[in-house]
């Protein structure tokens, strides 16, 4: 750290500033930095989440602190997934009608409808306001707690950090995440099939034809599968990054607001 | 400066015997509980602890005192098994506990109450919460009794009334104390006290503990 701050600073000295003067200056030894740095975040990562795995049967433990934080993520992103829904089921609706216009049936409308609502706009949604409003959160809380040795006091009274804190947020996300994706999907299609009825020629039968006619039971699992793994990955970076918060205020926000939490959010 | 601080280590022989096992005593009668030997702990470049003996025997208040950053909060996370020696061991019964299994560790750990500098109260938790954490984890009682035990905790502290409140409502004086309440909950054999004058109030611990009180 202080020696690339160092070689960055010498050189802005010498006139070849900018971020990049010193990946030209030594990139070999910059490169054999990024590997290591990178390895032990892998490292530490596989460890928590074996340890995670191994909290599993201390279930008297993580029991209320998971319910608690189920709540949390269905208080904190409930209203807002419901009116991102309802714009994503009009967009849909709207921009499938205009491009579908005098090229195929009108009841197209409600295929495209069943497939882009269940496949990609579900789970990401509830994804989206998850990293947002749940991802920096869990962060800052748990940076805060280990910088104010809170997690050192949990220690001392002998309960497991790991099921008392981390666990129950990360189950808590990846059984949340399903639960806000079919929420979401079930506001985005009635959003869009109202749309639909209502700025277009389709009726309400045409619609759900079309939405019925290719309809998977694949797409609403696969779209529930994918919203697992975004609950888990979301919630496990945000544990990380503030479980090993370090250096007082400042290191709860880097927590909060790191590297790893970002290209998530951009997702 | 630790070195007024080895009443008994002359025994030290003792440790590496089961003789101490069958007798659970030392000669004149000093029955050693936790004995440090030999801890050494760095930070970086920084050196902490460099060898610290010390043994603390039953019912006996120890207290260590030093000037600040020497090294007293970290002695005692070391005690408690939160942070690892380069070298050294914290014997307690006989058995080294910074070599044991983590299980093991957190059931030595429910011996211990431990107050820690800065109070380290969770603040999603209420004062009750805070209290009744261990009890309601570790231990099989009834609702009713461990509202008694924390009311008797925090009374304890000279505490009543404060049970419904977060820690961000307390002023710092009252928030050591109801560390302090949360240390002896479980009834500890032993008390680690992190700087007991910030409490403002002298609190006495309670009769019968072994304690180590840090100032
Ligand atoms: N986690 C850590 N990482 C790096 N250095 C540390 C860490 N914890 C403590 N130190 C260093 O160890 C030294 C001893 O710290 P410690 O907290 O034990 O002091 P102390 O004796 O309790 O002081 P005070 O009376 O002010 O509380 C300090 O110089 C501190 O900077
Ligand atoms: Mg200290």
């Amino acid at each position: 750290m202080g020696g690339a701050e160092a070689n960055q600073l010498k050189g802005k000295a010498q006139g070849t500033s900018g971020p990049l003067s010193h990946i030209a200056m030594n990139p070999i030894s910059f490169i054999g930095k990024e590997v290591i740095k990178f390895s032990f975040h892998l490292g530490r990562m596989v460890k928590l989440l074996w340890e995670i795995l191994k909290a599993v049967p201390d279930f008297r433990t993580y029991s209320k602190p998971l319910a608690k934080q189920m709540l949390v993520i269905g208080n904190r992103s409930l209203t807002i997934i419901f009116f991102i829904s309802i714009l994503a089921g009009m967009t849909v609706s709207v921009q499938t009608a205009y491009n579908l216009k005098s090229y195929a049936p009108l009841y197209f409308l409600g295929s495209t409808m069943e497939k882009t609502i269940f496949l990609e706009f579900g789970p990401l949604l509830a994804a989206f306001i998850l990293v947002g409003k749940v991802g920096a959160t869990i962060a800052a809380e748990l940076g805060t707690m280990r910088v104010t040795e809170q997690i050192d006091a949990l220690e001392s009274l002998a309960f497991n950090p790991v099921s008392y804190l981390i666990l129950p947020r990360v189950v808590a996300g990846m059984i949340m995440v399903p639960v806000l994706t079919i929420f979401a999907d079930a506001v985005g299609i009635t959003a869009g099939w109202l749309t639909s009825i209502a700025k277009t020629n389709v009726t309400t039968r045409q619609f759900f034809y079309g939405f019925k006619s290719v309809y998977q039971t694949f797409d609403l699992s696969f779209g529930l599968i994918k919203a697992v793994f975004f609950g888990l990955t979301i919630t496990f970076v945000s544990c990380y990054e503030g479980y090993y918060a370090r250096q007082g205020a400042e290191g709860v926000g880097r927590a909060a607001t790191s590297q790893w939490l970002s290209p998530l959010s951009s997702y | 400066m630790w070195g007024g601080l080895q009443p008994v280590s002359g025994y030290r022989l003792y440790h590496h015997t089961d003789l101490r096992l069958f007798l659970g005593l030392y000669p004149f009668g000093v029955l050693v509980l936790i004995e440090l030997m030999g801890l050494v702990k760095s930070f970086g470049e920084l050196q902490v602890l460099g060898g610290v003996d010390l043994s603390i025997s039953e019912g006996k208040t120890v207290a260590i005192i030093g000037e600040s950053g020497c090294g007293k909060s970290v002695l005692l996370k070391i005690i408690i098994g939160l942070l690892k020696p380069d070298s050294g061991s914290v014997l307690l019964d006989g058995q080294d506990i910074t070599k044991i299994k983590y299980k093991e560790l957190v059931e030595i750990r429910k011996r211990f109450g431990m107050v820690f500098q800065g109070s380290a109260l969770f603040d999603s938790l209420t004062v009750d919460e805070n209290v009744g954490l261990g009890l309601r984890r570790h231990t099989r009682i009834s609702e009713e009794e461990i509202r008694k035990k924390i009311g008797w905790c925090l009374s304890h502290v000279g505490l009543e009334g404060v049970e419904d409140k977060y820690p961000a409502q307390l002023s710092g004086g009252m928030k050591k104390r109801v560390a302090f309440a949360r240390a002896i909950a479980m009834d500890p054999q032993f008390l680690l006290y992190d700087e007991p004058n910030t409490g403002l109030d002298p609190i006495t611990p309670p009769e019968g503990y072994t304690n180590l009180l840090i100032t």
